[in-house]
């Protein structure tokens, strides 16, 4: 038993703390929602931070994580996610190095290959979609929709899953006339969604068969983990900031933070915080120690994260009363964060569903056994 | 990090393992309480003392084996694996003990740690009084210098197995002059002494495990005060952390944790109507989250035992959510009995459910309301206003008023 971060990872959390409160998404986030300004784009910076890039933490295929690898492991991106939650940054963790980048690892296609050294580098901008209804004609082109895809309105490249007469392909496409990302307005402008509808948009097929799915499924897995890590940040600040103006507020003569209803909503979301915190280590951390319960772990992880985030950010925007109502104040924009993140890669009842029937399968196997 | 046995853990584990097959015919079978069973119950504890299975964490010198808290998780682990019930000395184990082994002097030591390890000897806690639940520092049992001794007279509540105990841990008032905080001290009281009356108090499950104790003109050996006069509180806040941790985890303890619950759900999942399965799985899905939520942030806290350190304040939030998690399971599971859940138990008789639904409350309310741990996290792990205290004043100066 060893259930604590190590301490190259506690570095790794200080430098990302620093990284992410000098690329702070909170100021920017209000001038995106205002029309002032473009989301910010810190890739190039990321790509270059620490000894590996932390775009390219997961760049070595699953499983290569021996003691020769110089990857990263999941535990150190959801130590980096944690921090860039906290700071509400669009930096592309979750589309890209949490996501894009498991998926791309150790693909021996060469378009694979080669799209995954510039997503590293911060050369490339891509996204992951999910699909609706994605098909490949035997012609390599792609038609039907996306679900809503983080960075898929600022994403130059598309990955997804696409329905073919030979089965399920993983495929890349260009942004184009035929592959167009819908303008909607932002309800979160952190997340830069949109939905991409493809109309004979020309397919890189990157992988098909059982193996395309399985690696489709794992990326998802990876891509949850990072989802609650960084929603794991955003509670962790929603608390800190509704503990420090209760701290200082006065009503009827005393600290607002003295009164139970207002202490006891803080303390609700801090031990939603600290039960988040172990999930996500324990989720990211069985990504390479043990990978057969990474789905149950994940799910686990992003179903509380739901909840967790959806509830701290309430409490954050009601203990300050009318000023947290306002639009110059920052609490909406993690209000926002948290209104979207629970909806991202299912929503809290489908998480929650996931878990169900991952652990009751998991119940039933050891029954067996 | 690592949520694995290391290889000595495992080894450790195996050895466990291997006893309590070996002997489980000499344990108290599973499912079973104290009640009617008190005999049985200290032989199970006994037999656990003498392999070193209780009190492993405490020093060799005091039938402890100096064991790690992680070894003695092992073990509680493997106990429950093997369905051993909870061993009739545990408030002496998990509270008194150690109250004594941290504040008592070594005379004390000498003569009860080892008999409360065997269960020769068991341990109640002396705490709650009718005017003195959360505000616990209210206690008004009054303590007399007398001699070489104290005398003793008020009314303890909320004693649980009193009824079957040989020693408590009292706090009393010494001092009724300087405020409340600072005018109690902490006893050890033999339970069969002249003055002392327990009178069993039934609780909403049916059972009796609560007692109120009656203290009347008690003879306490000063020998048998525990730190100094007017240091009862601190002595109490040892007891208190340490119920707190007894009381946290994942429901295990209670035949409640995540494996008894999804166990529970795969069998009677297909028996439910359909219209109530969705709402099961999506609490069970939640339930079962918190569940790994708690064990988890558990192991973080042993992990900070383990190497000497002091647990983070994440800590404090073990017993909060414990028992908010302990009614929920509880609750899922009533629900589970589709149609039985309307009767006191299901036609086949089982009856688990229906108690752990009842107990929950209690789980809430012991060893600090979840009010109260709230206050605490809120003030001494965020940093909030403490609550308005106008009861700072000497007992008597209150009492005047």
């Amino acid at each position: 038993m060893d259930f604590q971060l190590a301490a190259e990872q506690l570095a790794l959390q200080e430098m990302a703390r620093d990284f992410f409160a000098e690329h702070s998404g909170v100021a920017n986030a209000r001038a995106v929602l205002d029309g002032a300004a473009e989301l910010l784009d810190p890739r190039a910076e990321l790509a270059e931070l620490g000894l590996l890039g932390l775009l390219g933490l997961l760049a070595e295929p699953a499983g290569a994580d021996g003691p020769e690898s110089d990857g990263g492991t999941l535990l150190d991106l959801a130590v980096v996610a944690e921090q860039a939650g906290r700071e509400l940054s669009p930096a592309p963790l979750l589309s890209t190095a949490g996501w894009a980048v498991p998926l791309l690892a150790g693909l021996p296609e060469p378009a694979a290959s080669s799209l995954l050294a510039d997503v590293v580098k911060g050369a490339a901008v891509v996204a992951v979609a999910e699909p609706a209804d994605v098909e490949l004609s035997g012609g390599g082109s792609l038609t039907g929709s996306t679900r809503p895809t983080v960075d898929g309105a600022r994403a130059r490249t598309i990955l997804t899953l696409a329905a073919s007469p030979d089965g399920p392909a993983l495929v890349a496409a260009e942004i184009g006339a035929a592959a167009e990302a819908a303008a909607q307005p932002a309800f979160d402008p952190t997340r830069a969604l949109a939905t991409i509808t493809l109309s004979g948009a020309p397919a890189t097929v990157l992988a098909t068969g059982p193996g395309a799915m399985a690696r489709w499924s794992r990326a998802l897995d990876v891509a949850r983990v990072v989802l609650a890590a960084e929603d794991l940040g955003t509670v962790g600040e929603a608390v800190r900031r509704g503990v420090e103006y209760a701290q200082t507020r006065e009503a009827f003569g005393r600290r607002v933070g003295g009164f139970q209803a207002v202490k006891h909503a803080l303390v609700d979301a801090y031990v939603q915080e600290e039960q988040l915190r172990s999930l996500v280590w324990l989720a990211a951390w069985s990504a390479d120690a043990a990978p057969a319960d990474l789905s149950l772990y994940a799910a686990a992880a992003s179903a509380y994260a739901a909840d967790a985030v959806t509830h701290a950010t309430d409490v954050l925007v009601h203990v300050h009363g009318g000023i947290g109502f306002t639009w110059e104040h920052d609490a909406h924009l993690f209000w926002r964060r948290g209104r979207v993140d629970r909806l991202l890669l299912g929503d809290e009842h489908a998480r929650r569903a996931r878990v169900a029937e991952l652990a009751l399968q998991s119940t039933r196997a050891e029954g067996d056994a | 990090m690592d949520i694995e046995d290391s290889p000595e853990e495992a080894e450790f584990r195996a050895r466990i393992r291997g006893f309590l097959t070996e002997n489980r015919a000499r344990l108290a079978p599973a499912g079973t309480m104290p009640e009617g069973r008190v005999e049985e119950f200290k032989q199970t504890q006994a037999v656990l003392a003498d392999a070193g299975l209780v009190g492993a964490t405490w020093p060799v010198e005091h039938g402890g084996r100096g064991a790690s808290a992680i070894q003695q998780v092992i073990i509680d682990q493997e106990l429950r694996r093997a369905g051993v019930p909870r061993v009739i000395n545990w408030i002496g184990l998990g509270m008194c003990g150690p109250a004594i082994l941290t504040h008592g002097t070594d005379a004390q030591r000498e003569r009860y740690l080892r008999p409360l390890l065997r269960a020769d000897e068991v341990w109640c806690q002396l705490f709650s009084e009718p005017g003195a639940g959360s505000d616990l520092a209210a206690v008004a049992t009054k303590a007399v210098r007398d001699g070489d001794g104290w005398r003793v007279t008020g009314q303890k509540v909320w004693t649980t197995g009193a009824q079957w105990c040989d020693f408590g841990i009292l706090l009393a008032r010494t001092d009724p002059e300087v405020p409340k905080h600072r005018g109690l001290t902490m006893f050890l009281v033999d339970m069969k002494a002249p003055g002392v009356s327990v009178r069993p108090l039934r609780e909403m499950t049916g059972k009796a495990l609560f007692n109120e104790v009656f203290f009347d003109d008690v003879w306490v050996a000063d020998a048998d005060r525990v730190g100094d006069a007017g240091q009862g509180w601190s002595v109490a806040l040892t007891v208190l952390m340490n119920e707190r941790f007894t009381v946290a985890g994942d429901g295990s303890v209670y035949g409640a944790g995540p494996d008894a619950l999804a166990l529970a759900v795969s069998r009677r999942l297909p028996q439910l109507d359909d219209d109530r399965r969705p709402g099961v799985l999506q609490e069970f899905a939640s339930c079962w989250v918190e569940a790994l939520a708690c064990r988890m942030t558990g192991n973080r806290m042993l992990t900070a035992i383990a190497q000497g350190r002091q647990p983070g304040p994440e800590g404090s939030t073990g017993k909060l959510a414990a028992a908010r998690l302990l009614a929920r399971v509880a609750d899922l599971g009533l629900r589970m009995q589709g149609d039985d859940a309307v009767f006191g138990g299901s036609v086949d008789g089982d009856t688990k459910w229906q108690y752990i639904a009842q107990f929950a409350h209690g789980a809430a309310l012991a060893g600090g309301t979840t009010e109260i741990m709230k206050n605490i996290l809120g003030e001494r792990v965020l940093g909030l206003p403490p609550e308005p205290r106008p009861d700072k004043a000497p007992a008597t100066a209150k009492a005047r008023a």
